[in-house]
């Protein structure tokens, strides 16, 4: 019999498939993209690395179907992917501190536009929109640990168990990362109180 | 009503990690709800915004093709380690085996020895320019001498 194993995405409902479920790709890559996509934009803030990193992702993920044996969800095993794939790309900026930035860098203080035309006054707006900005600007400066617990938790929803399992750590320093970051987001919006 | 949270627990919150003891506290104490609330605003704010990034349509490729033209290189970071692991290999490998710059003298010497050597090789090459250069061996000349002598009569004798 062939083993199951359970596609857990959040956000809807879990979805059985076979153990050779990476059988019809287009499928998996049309329900997975947008998710890794925003875990490298998140990440990298360039959403041209980003679109690279995803489809390095999926092409990854393509030639190692056959070591997937469903120890972990499909989603959790294409975010430790994105994971590795993010955290060389950084390591490779780093060594090419001589080249430009990248023009076309995400800015989440649009996101945060878009975001606070919803809140109802413009106090409430301009507040949110700000309160956007600083987040994003810490979760910039966080190490690259931090970063990763940090998206992994409240961006993908992701446990401190999957968390785990996406990123090789233990649980208890999941755990540690988290909380630092949480810490310096806290420290950034007690500041513009 | 028990004491405030503390910094862990705060975080722990807004985490969604806590301690099943912290509920029942944030319903009483209004001061933590909103310092708990604070940070959970925040975060949502910030995961909403980036849910909010435009993501370009998933790419449809032949993965197969995609994959075999495509082929796995190493991260640039991994090869620029693998250059600094030779470079540190190899400059302990030159003192071993004595590539060490030369001092003055040194290469006064070296510049010396190759000054005599290119001499030698230019008389040598003025002797055996001048063996060359004679129409016959040296031993055999007065061979030639004698042949030369008699000439006229060999003519003769074939004529």
């Amino acid at each position: 019999m062939e083993s199951a194993v359970t596609m857990d995405v959040p956000g809807s409902l879990a979805v059985a498939a076979p153990s050779p479920l990476l059988d019809d790709f287009d499928a998996v890559v049309e329900q997975h993209w947008a998710r890794i996509y925003r875990y490298a934009c998140a990440a990298l803030r360039d959403p041209d690395e980003a679109q690279t990193v995803a489809q390095d992702c999926f092409m990854r993920a393509y030639r190692a179907r056959a070591q997937f044996r469903g120890e972990s969800s499909l989603p959790t095993w294409l975010i430790q992917i994105a994971v590795n794939l993010v955290r060389d790309r950084v390591r490779t900026r780093r060594l090419q501190f001589w080249k430009a930035a990248s023009t076309r860098s995400v800015e989440v203080g649009e996101a945060g536009r878009w975001l606070s035309d919803r809140a109802p006054t413009p106090e409430a707006r301009a507040s949110t929109r700000q309160q956007v900005a600083e987040v994003w600007k810490t979760v910039d400066s966080l190490s690259g640990r931090q970063k990763t617990v940090f998206l992994l938790r409240f961006v993908e929803g992701m446990d401190l168990a999957e968390i785990a399992g996406a990123t090789g750590m233990k649980e208890g320093t999941v755990k540690t990362h988290l909380f630092r970051a949480l810490s310096a987001v806290r420290q950034r919006v007690g500041a513009i109180r | 009503m028990s004491e405030h949270l503390t910094e862990r627990q705060i975080l722990e919150g807004a985490a969604g990690t806590g301690t099943a003891a912290r509920p029942s506290h944030l319903e009483q104490c209004a001061r933590c709800a909103t310092e708990v609330e604070r940070l959970s605003g925040a975060v949502r704010g910030f995961a909403a915004a980036v849910h909010l990034v435009p993501v370009p349509p998933a790419p449809r490729l032949e993965w197969a093709e995609a994959v075999r033209f495509h082929p796995v290189r190493p991260p640039a970071w991994r090869l620029a380690l693998a250059a600094l692991a030779l470079v540190l290999v190899a400059i302990p490998l030159m003192f071993r085996f004595n590539f060490s710059p030369r001092n003055g003298n040194e290469i006064a010497a070296i510049h010396q020895q190759q000054l005599e050597r290119s001499r030698a090789d230019a008389a040598l090459l003025e002797q055996v320019e001048s063996a060359v250069s004679r129409p016959v061996p040296q031993p055999i000349e007065p061979l030639v001498q004698l042949v030369a002598w008699g000439s006229n009569t060999n003519s003769g004798v074939t004529e």
